[in-house]
């Protein structure tokens, strides 16, 4: 049975989101965070989620960001790597359905209720002050600080390796995988097309790097304006994946 | 020592084979001399493997100026005769000398005696039958040929019938030797009465034969020349081609041009991919690894990872490999297992090299073949089945003769391994030939699936249909609905907005063509009318979309590529781009561009479309009109 979440009422995240400054970092108190009245859940369709699993999602995801080293202003690499661990904390200890995860709402409580302050320190406000209310409302799941996460874990998730079915999340840069996921929509759409994307990029040896991958991308983005993918299976989709990136390849490097 | 020299052969009392003989022993294969220069040379080299990896190089160069001298003082005294293509003499007057090294490492190197009048043991008989002999028996375990005769593909690859032989191997004490000789296949002649055979060598010339540079003197000739070098320990070959014949081989042999060394280069690295993947997979072992250089550049070797049809064979080779039951192909009468037998679907992969072409592959159609192999795993040639009826869809098949069986089916094979032949053999031996051929057909037929020839039925636009359940796609995506009955690329029906001028306001309508946005503010934008066409015109299709202007000015086609998240706006590489090519009036005129002035008339916009894109056209107004 699927995990059900609170979903910050659309006002009550307008003002957590304008407040979110004051929320320095290390100041917001867990168990009083945690809940708000200002949340509802959806009617059915699984079990409300326990107040200990709040708690302990919370301190998994705190635990990661001082791992990579919360509260100092994260670098490249804290950011690379606190967004890889998450992913995989978030798709793997959350018991959400992709229905729920698409609710913005769950997301804007998580962000903004539950986790502000790591949130706040992954992407801290520019100079003006200012934070960028995708990343915070769920306004936009791809480019939500948590939802995008776990989005990309749950396209990436390959089943068909046991013993470590997110071992796509670290097969790619970051913005390599940000190419795909992010910016790819109608790639990403078809996530047996992204997971053949990222392996075949993966287990290339060939070091042509991110040109290769941007065309690739490009080309399948052609074909996916009037082929549905979805039905091809993996040999099929293999082959597909790579006669277009040899013709990339081909091309870039005529 | 003294400076090495030019010998040549002299019939003997008891009778000789001529060069021209030696030359012909390959008869006339059907695949061209790279081709088979290709086969032959990696077979030589898979046979005389040592260790786990065996490294085959083509190295394809121009001699650069620092060794042109010691290339020089090589042919000057070189015999006049021609024979082959060209002389030898021609070859000093030209500029530039060009060869190609045909280059193995990891393998024995070309061990045992110097001159073929002395005992060697079996396994000693590398120089014997390499550099002196002709037809000996397969002397080493697994290996493909039969014959012996496979280098004579070397010397047929030469315009002036020469190769230079460089090896380097182990001694009966373990030791390093080198040596270094020339050779040459000419043509029989006589000299002041004596006949002479046509077969040259130059090295260290003797009374009666030839010896080749030894150690030291062979490592500094060579290095004079500039041919490859062996690293420290190393053993191999390599065997310089010079002045390779490049022709191209797609053309009649008279009047073929000949390919630039880049294309020759690409040529030898599709025909090494095709020849000899089997051997060149990732997993396999003992594995070849074979790189193409021309003057130093790398070119790149198609292989499993790069192309989408060898992978599909790579697939099928390992499932039958994996020899299970169900991959197993029988004779009935007499009872027994022909071989192993594996087959991969393909989509959209397509067979794009020349050299594959010359196998038996069909370039640009997706494979609907089996690659047909024994165990040397060297591939004998692409068996043809039936094709697919539907164009993106193939296969990729690999059928392996069964060890027990190898010498049978190797028997059928002509001297260049391209074929098997039944004729050739008789009895039960030629119905396992016949047999496994007719096993093949059979399983091509069941993957291809039923024969039919297309038929049209009736041929109905659907935009009525997709009017009324447009509404189904209310809001779906950002892109226009797209409509496509034969899953070709198909132009939205729904007037797009590639400008900045965007107006759409039935996203997901569907087909709602001359239902234009809105207004410009004065007058009607121009109505695209009815559904847009194929047109073949001159040669070239086109796409042809009828446009309605509501009053006199000047218009501006647009076009752009869909892509599924809308107007595509950055290109992948090199990749073709839709043009407006112009506008076709009632009266049947064109007018060339994007721009054509008009009254309020009908006018037929002319585009060219891009393969595998779905594409917007646009019609919008120039300039202001009054």
């Amino acid at each position: 049975m699927s995990t059900l979440y609170p979903r910050l009422l659309p006002a009550e995240t307008e003002t957590l989101f304008a407040r979110l400054s004051d929320v320095a970092a290390g100041a917001a108190d867990p168990s009083a965070a945690i809940t708000t009245a200002r949340a509802v859940y959806a009617a059915s369709g699984g079990m409300r989620v326990h107040r200990d699993q709040l708690i302990g999602l919370r301190e998994e995801v705190r635990r990661a960001a001082v791992d990579h080293g919360y509260p100092a202003r994260p670098g490249v690499e804290a950011r690379n790597g606190f967004d890889r661990r998450v992913a995989r904390i978030l798709h793997a200890s959350m018991g959400l359905t992709a229905g729920e995860a698409s609710q913005r709402q769950v997301w804007a409580y998580l962000a903004l209720v539950l986790l502000p302050d790591v949130c706040a320190w992954r992407f801290p406000a520019n100079d003006a002050g200012k934070f960028v209310a995708d990343r915070f409302k769920g306004t936009d799941l791809t480019r939500h600080t948590l939802a995008r996460l776990w989005w990309r874990a749950q396209v990436l998730r390959d089943e068909t390796r046991v013993d470590d079915p997110y071992w796509m999340l670290e097969a790619l840069g970051e913005a390599d995988l940000d190419q795909v996921m992010a910016r790819r929509r109608s790639v990403a759409a078809t996530p047996s097309l992204v997971r053949m994307v990222v392996r075949v990029t993966a287990e290339s040896t060939d070091a042509t790097g991110r040109d290769v991958l941007r065309d690739l991308l490009k080309r399948l983005l052609r074909l996916t304006a009037f082929l549905d993918l979805d039905w091809l299976d993996e040999a099929e989709l293999r082959s597909l994946v790579l006669r277009e990136r040899a013709v990339s390849m081909a091309n870039l490097t005529s | 020592m003294s400076e090495p020299s030019w010998f040549s052969q002299p019939f003997s009392p008891a009778g000789g084979i001529t060069a021209e003989g030696l030359r012909n022993q390959l008869g006339r294969p059907e695949l061209s001399v790279l081709t088979v220069l290709v086969r032959e040379a990696a077979q030589n080299s898979w046979d005389a493997k040592e260790s786990r990896r065996v490294r085959f190089t083509l190295d394809l160069r121009a001699v650069g100026p620092s060794h042109m001298p010691a290339w020089r003082e090589l042919l000057r005294g070189a015999p006049r005769e021609s024979g082959a293509l060209q002389s030898l003499n021609e070859v000093l007057r030209r500029p530039t000398i060009r060869y190609l090294a045909v280059v193995d490492r990891g393998t024995s190197g070309l061990g045992g005696p110097t001159r073929s009048d002395r005992f060697a043991e079996p396994g000693q008989r590398g120089w014997l039958s390499f550099v002196l002999n002709s037809g000996e028996k397969q002397d080493t375990d697994g290996g493909g040929g039969t014959y012996g005769y496979g280098k004579g593909a070397f010397f047929l690859a030469s315009r002036v019938g020469t190769v230079l032989i460089h090896t380097r191997f182990r001694d009966a004490d373990g030791r390093l030797r080198t040596r270094l000789i020339g050779s040459s296949l000419l043509a029989s002649y006589n000299d002041e009465q004596r006949p002479f055979t046509g077969r040259h060598w130059w090295g260290d010339a003797q009374e009666d034969h030839c010896e080749p540079l030894m150690d030291e003197d062979a490592t500094r000739m060579a290095e004079r020349l500039g041919l490859p070098a062996f690293d420290d320990g190393a053993t191999g070959t390599t065997v310089v081609v010079l002045d390779p014949d490049l022709r191209d081989p797609s053309h009649d042999e008279d009047v073929a041009p000949d390919l630039s060394m880049r294309e020759a280069g690409e040529f030898l690295a599709d025909a090494a991919a095709w020849n000899l993947w089997p051997l060149t997979l990732e997993d396999r072992a003992p594995r070849m690894d074979v790189t193409v250089t021309v003057n130093g550049d790398t070119v790149a070797v198609p292989d499993e990872s790069t192309d989408a049809t060898l992978a599909h064979f790579a697939t099928a080779y390992r499932r039958a490999a994996g020899h299970g039951a169900d991959t197993e192909i029988h004779c009935k009468n007499p009872r027994r297992l022909l071989g192993h037998f594996a087959a991969e679907t393909t989509l959209g992969a397509r067979v794009r090299s020349r050299a594959a072409e010359e196998l038996g592959l069909e370039r640009d159609t997706a494979p609907h073949h089996v690659a047909l192999m024994r165990r040397p795993d060297l591939v004998v040639g692409y068996y043809q089945g039936q094709a697919k009826s539907h164009p993106e869809l193939g296969y990729a098949g690999v059928f392996k003769v069964d060890d027990a069986l190898d010498t049978v089916f190797s028997r059928s094979e002509p001297p260049t391994h391209d074929a098997w032949v039944d004729a050739q053999l008789t009895g039960y031996e030629a119905t396992y030939v016949r047999v496994a051929r007719r096993r093949l057909s059979e399983r091509c037929a069941d993957l291809a699936g039923p024969k039919h020839a297309p038929k049209v039925v009736e041929s109905t636009p659907v935009g009525a249909v997709s009017q009324r359940l447009g509404f189904l796609l209310a809001g779906v995506g950002t892109g226009a609905p797209l409509e496509g009955d034969d899953g070709a690329a198909s132009p939205p029906t729904a007037p797009p907005t590639p400008g900045a001028d965007r107006a759409r306001g039935d996203a997901g309508g569907g087909g709602t063509a001359g239902a234009p946005g809105g207004r410009s503010g004065r007058t009607r934008r121009p109505q695209l009318l009815d559904h847009p066409r194929f047109e073949n015109l001159d040669g070239t299709w086109l796409l042809v979309q009828r446009v309605r202007t509501a009053a006199p000015g000047r218009v501006r086609g647009l076009i752009g590529v869909v892509t599924g998240e809308g107007v595509e706006t950055s290109a992948p590489a090199s990749a073709e781009q839709p043009q407006v090519v112009g506008w076709r009036r009632e009266d049947g005129s064109v007018v060339h561009g994007t721009e054509v002035d008009v009254a309020a008339e009908e006018i037929e916009l002319l585009a060219r479309p891009v393969e595998d894109a779905a594409v917007e056209i646009d019609v919008e107004w120039a300039e202001n009109v009054s």
